[in-house]
């Protein structure tokens, strides 16, 4: 029904105001109902300058943090090996997980069928960084350089035990999809901050520890529900970085500005006559294509990075399309005051073969991660900007499939694994939650995926229960109906 | 009659008192617990003798007087103001409340007691005088009633629980900086106030302790003292809130509103420091975690400018500012400059707002220290970016009086030491931005001597050090040719020189250096290294490149290749596949062996055959088992020219390819078999234990 009465109400404002014979009362109405006056400032004709505050008018309150970049690690990448040092696992290697441990957990069907889960330690030494006496493994020295940059939590937990639902869980509050991705509610509660940039910027990276790993799918950056302008674009590491922004061989641009010129005419004209609010986004979606045509390669064009930002960054970075060149790309994105960037690096997903791959998988990601968060500081953007590192769940502490010498695999496990954060108002040089000896259950301080959500957008100056949008005759939230700030996270 | 029995219950209970008590004054459980019950008992005389009252009221005014009901209710209010009289005697004995008001408590209760007691037998006479003087007494109860129970409530709840809404809240201080907190005042007490004075005060005295008063603190309770100046560890006021909350002694006790780990800190803090009452935070030596923590106790006078005109935003839009409010019901607001050439005109239109910019950032112009005195009028600024500007030093004076400047960002600007250091005898900022400014370490750590300020510079150290070159890419991923082929080496790091072998050794810098294109004619093993300034040298690369004798083209598969792969075309083909078996390069066999037939036409001389195969375990992808190559004369009969075994290690997976080569005397050969064994079934420690194994080949290669 609120389609047909949106419907309805587009027609008849115009209508009342164009269809002249009530034009006076049009105008005494439109002096009545003049914006300006809400703002308190002198009443003139022209309209209300946007302020940068949405549809909700946010924030609600100072934000911490003005710019988000997610670095997503799908696949799940192991605590057990990275950032929760479990000695226990060590000393009980090979013996089955006690069921007082495990209570009843559910299992996914790769492991669920196993007659034992012998429990293994991390096959990689952990030792305790910077002031913060953080514990770092091995496999992330650069991390841990600069753990007192760093807020970790090691008790995240989730409710999905598979990819494809843990993921869009994390994206969208649900584990259902349809639902919109993070940065499109970030784009439609908090808008732009650059009209030549998407506010929801998407680059992807496949790990070289998995190469034929999960595959990532577009919807996981989809606006669902929201107007389609809230979209997350994928920037490619190719020739055209952004699928279908290329003109034509032999169109000019004057001449595309003509036709996107006329184009916008007859938009117009049918959105008058059906009032359907999608056409004006479409017809934001065309300028901003057009003005992404020259912002686009301006900021995907990396060659004019000094040699030393490379290094600090890691050869990888030369390399486009690798995790860290997409770390560059994020810092220049970020840089230009794009709202929302979102990096997801693939192949963390170590169900056997664990070591050799992901040796591999934090080799990619350890020194760009680092070099993006010290990068970012050293310009000022750390100070307004939120890094988050982590995974769609954990890995479970007992092996899947045989344990040998050399080698052991882990399953999915969403009770407990950590992620990091820096920047944007999060405290550096802490470490939150304890899970038990095992590394299996949380034992103090619990972070569910929505408590996340809430903590992020209570970054961004949002009250998570504050923003909605109405569909289907529901107000549709990103932390759905639950969610805690967790207050000892922020700085 | 009932009098006579309630008076005798009551009697027991005193003499049970008596008898059970223990030595001194501690209270003996049935009594202590008969006295936690005065709470709950003293509510039932109360409401029974209001009933009462109103019954009695009620009935002279309708002249219809039920005289039953009131004696009744009467003797049942009587009963329950005794025992609870009685049982607040008993609570009394627990100690822990302030004398005088529990004195005056007590009084009143037993007389509230007496009075009604007395009511209820007026009620049973019939005298004329009694009957007479019975409503001015009931009401002297009521009063009576009142003021006990205002005094037990003052017990419980506090002296000004009652008023406390009525009284003006006095304003908290407005206090601008960590440093003029008073600590006790600001942080202790109100923690105390919060957590433990409800329980600690001098009418409610827990364990003979108030926390109300400093002389109070310092007293201490029945335990002690419990405060140890200078060491928190000894005191008591801190230990309790470290007890499990399961002790008993752990406080504030399980259920209330419990002291925070911040909190804990601070108190601490305050007695290490030694528990000073008067000393402002200034006095106490800091580090970066009280810092933090006493930051929350900063109450800034933050008084919100009006509106700005939003003529002049529209104008600042229109000139190439972008103006965001930082809160959407609060003028304060965010301005970025977004193109580059910035002048006067800009600058002048900006003032106009002046007072509403709490984040101002002209970064990436060309804003210079011409522009700088316009800054002077943006008082309010907290947040101010000016890197990657033309500034100098000089911009720096203007800043002076924005006192209230907290983040400074100068990265890539002409700022020197001089300039900053003598803002920093001004301002007080909280972070300055200095990477890539005329500052040195030497210069940067010198100021940081002089000043609170965080200083933030680059941060290569640590990064660079050990930055390896990536290994040579080439640009075919063709090893194995017929005639010639060419080797191109490319990097995606600029500028690097390619060093390379062809004799097996390990490249140096001192090696022949890559050219352009190498062109190779005979096989051989070629390794290259890269090499940069500054960069350590990138691993080895090893490429064998292999020639054949032949291309064959005339063959027949006993099987084909599963139909997922590409097929038998690209066992031939001369072009190899990567590590990754879906890469359109490899023939993949599902439990079969690959068995080829091959007639080369005329008789070839050959010595060698190679099968390049792939294994990828967790992908059901093993090496062949064994491989035999026979010829076949002209009867169609098979003579075996060759054969070898594979062996495996045990379980170690891996994504490799590798070259099985069988050679034999130089032979004349016309028609040819290869025989390339499946593993078979997958061993027992695989996942897929028991299922077939694959078999991936992406060349055949005579030679």
């Amino acid at each position: 029904m609120s389609e047909l009465y949106k419907h309805f109400n587009h027609n008849n404002r115009r209508h009342f105001i164009k269809n002249a014979s009530l034009a006076l009362g049009g105008l005494a109405m439109a002096a009545m109902t003049d914006p300006l006056k809400i703002f308190g400032a002198n009443s003139n004709a022209q309209a209300m300058p946007d302020l940068g505050n949405g549809p909700l008018n946010l924030p609600h309150f100072a934000p911490k943090a003005k710019r988000v970049v997610y670095l997503f690690q799908s696949g799940g990448p192991s605590q057990l090996e990275l950032f929760d040092y479990k000695p226990l696992l060590h000393k009980l290697r090979g013996t089955d997980l006690p069921e007082s441990v495990r209570m009843g957990q559910r299992l996914t069907g790769m492991t669920s069928g196993q007659a034992n889960f012998p429990l293994v330690g991390s096959q990689y030494k952990f030792n305790q960084y910077g002031q913060s006496r953080a514990w770092v493994s091995d496999l992330m020295p650069y991390t841990a350089k600069i753990a007192d940059e760093l807020c970790f939590v090691k008790t995240m937990h989730t409710e999905a035990i598979n990819h494809d639902p843990a993921i869009t869980f994390f994206q969208t509050g649900s584990q259902q999809s349809g639902r919109p991705s993070m940065g499109s509610w970030m784009s439609y509660g908090l808008g732009s901050m650059n009209d030549n940039l998407p506010t929801f910027s998407v680059l992807l990276s496949r790990g070289t520890g998995r190469l034929n790993g999960q595959p990532l799918y577009s919807r996981l950056w989809g606006n669902g529900f929201l107007s389609s302008l809230h979209q997350g674009v994928q920037f490619r590491a190719v020739k055209d970085p952004v699928l279908y922004l290329k003109d034509p061989d032999g169109m000019s641009r004057a001449e595309r500005r003509k036709m996107l010129d006329h184009l916008a005419e007859m938009n117009h004209f049918q959105e008058e006559k059906f009032g359907d609010p999608e056409i004006n986004s479409r017809i934001a979606q065309y300028e901003m294509a057009y003005k992404m045509q020259t912002s686009v390669p301006e900021t995907m064009n990396i060659d004019d990075e000094p040699d030393h930002i490379f290094r600090m960054y890691g050869p990888d970075s030369y390399k486009p399309g690798t995790y860290a060149a997409n770390c560059i790309l994020a810092r220049r994105l970020l840089e230009k005051d794009v709202r929302f960037v979102q990096l997801y690096h693939m192949g963390w997903d170590q169900h056997d073969n664990l070591p050799g791959q992901i040796e591999k998988q934090a080799k990619d990601v350890d020194q760009p991660t680092a070099a993006l968060i010290m990068d970012l500081k050293q310009r000022g953007l750390l100070e307004d900007t939120l890094v988050i590192w982590g995974g769609e769940f954990g890995r479970t502490n007992y092996s899947q499939g045989v344990l040998t010498d050399t080698n052991y695999g882990r399953d999915h496990h969403p009770k407990c694994f950590s992620i990091f954060m820096a920047g944007g108002g999060v405290k550096p040089g802490f470490t939150y939650g304890e899970t038990d000896e095992f590394g299996y259950n949380v034992v103090k301080d619990p972070v569910h995926v929505h408590d996340l959500h809430a903590t992020i957008l209570h970054l961004m100056g949002v009250d998570h229960e504050r923003m909605t949008y109405k569909h289907q005759g529901r107000r549709f939230r990103l932390t759905d109906v639950a969610g805690n700030v967790i207050n000892d996270l922020i700085g | 009659m009932k009098l006579k029995r309630h008076i005798s219950v009551i009697a027991g209970l005193l003499i049970a008192q008596i008898a059970f008590a223990d030595t001194g004054d501690a209270v003996s459980g049935i009594t202590g617990f008969l006295g936690r019950l005065h709470p709950m008992i003293l509510h039932l005389p109360i409401g029974a003798i209001l009933l009462v009252f109103f019954l009695d009221v009620a009935g002279r005014v309708k002249k219809t007087y039920p005289k039953e009901i009131v004696r009744k209710g009467l003797a049942f209010s009587s009963f329950f103001a005794i025992l609870a009289a009685v049982f607040g005697y008993f609570l009394s004995l627990e100690g822990g409340y302030e004398e005088k008001t529990l004195n005056l408590h007590l009084y009143t209760g037993i007389l509230t007691a007496l009075l009604i007691t007395v009511l209820f037998l007026m009620s049973l006479s019939e005298s004329s005088a009694v009957k007479r003087s019975f409503f001015p007494c009931f009401v002297l109860t009521l009063i009576a009633i009142t003021v006990a129970g205002h005094y037990g409530s003052v017990l419980t709840h506090g002296s000004d629980f009652l008023t406390e809404h009525l009284q003006s809240k006095p304003e908290p201080d407005k206090v601008a900086t960590v440093d003029s907190l008073h600590y006790f005042n600001d942080i202790v007490y109100p923690i105390l106030d919060n957590k433990c004075i409800s329980c600690h005060n001098p009418e409610k005295k827990k364990g003979d302790l108030s926390l109300k008063t400093m002389s109070e603190i310092l007293k201490g309770g029945e335990n002690g003292k419990v405060i140890s100046a200078g060491d928190s560890k000894e005191s008591m006021l801190v230990n309790v809130l470290h007890l499990p909350l399961e002790d008993d002694h752990h406080m504030p006790p399980k259920g209330k509103k419990q002291v925070t780990e911040e909190e804990a800190y601070l108190l601490s803090y305050w007695i290490d420091h030694g528990a000073d009452f008067n000393n402002k935070v200034v006095a106490y030596q800091k580090n970066d975690t009280i810092n933090k923590l006493l930051e929350a106790y900063v109450v800034e006078e933050e008084v919100e400018p009006e509106e700005a005109d939003l003529a002049d935003i529209r104008e600042l839009m229109d000139n190439g500012f972008r103006v965001q409010k930082i809160v959407a019901d609060k003028s304060f607001l965010s301005v970025k400059y977004l193109s580059k050439k910035i002048d006067k005109n800009a600058m002048r239109l900006l003032e106009n707002v002046a007072e509403q910019v709490k984040e101002l950032d002209l970064g990436g112009s060309d804003f210079n220290d011409d522009l700088g005195t316009y800054l002077e009028a943006f008082k309010n600024v907290r947040f101010l970016k000016l890197d990657n500007t033309l500034i100098t030093d000089k911009v720096l004076v203007h800043l002076e009086e924005i006192s209230k400047l907290k983040i400074l960002n100068l990265h890539n600007t002409e700022v020197s030491e001089k300039g900053l250091s003598l803002l920093l005898e001004k301002l007080q900022p909280e972070k300055v931005y200095v990477w890539n400014t005329k500052m040195d370490d030497k210069a940067l750590a010198m100021i940081a001597k002089s000043s609170n300020v965080e200083l933030i510079s680059g941060v290569f150290e640590g990064f660079n050090e050990d930055a390896t070159l990536n290994p040579p890419e080439f640009n075919s991923n063709k090893s194995v040719f017929l005639d010639t082929v060419q080797v191109k080496l490319s990097s995606q790091v600029r500028n690097v020189q390619f060093y390379y072998t062809t004799d097996g050794s390990d490249p140096d810098s001192d090696s022949e250096p890559m050219p352009e294109t190498l062109l190779i004619k005979e096989p051989l093993i070629f390794k290259a290294k890269a090499f940069k300034n500054d960069w350590l040298p990138s691993p080895v690369v090893t490429r064998e490149y292999f020639k054949v004798k032949y291309v064959v083209e005339d063959f027949q598969l006993e099987k084909e290749p599963n139909k997922k792969y590409p097929g038998s075309g690209k066992l031939f083909d001369l072009v190899e596949g990567t590590t990754s078996f879906s890469d359109g390069k490899w023939a993949g066999f599902e439990g079969d062996d690959m068995v080829a037939e091959i007639t080369l036409g005329e008789a070839k001389e050959l010595e060698n055959i190679t099968i390049s195969c792939l294994e990828d375990v967790s992908s059901w992808i093993f090496f062949p088992k064994s491989i035999s190559v026979y010829t076949k004369d002209e009867n169609g009969n098979y003579t075996k020219l060759s054969e070898q075994e594979t062996s495996r290690r045990g379980d170690i997976m891996e994504d490799k390819k590798q070259r099985f080569t069988l050679n034999f005397p130089k032979t004349a050969i016309k028609n040819l078999k290869i025989v390339v064994n499946n593993y078979g079934k997958l061993p027992k420690w695989h996942d897929g234990a028991g299922s077939d194994a694959w078999l991936f080949i992406d060349e055949v290669l005579i030679w």
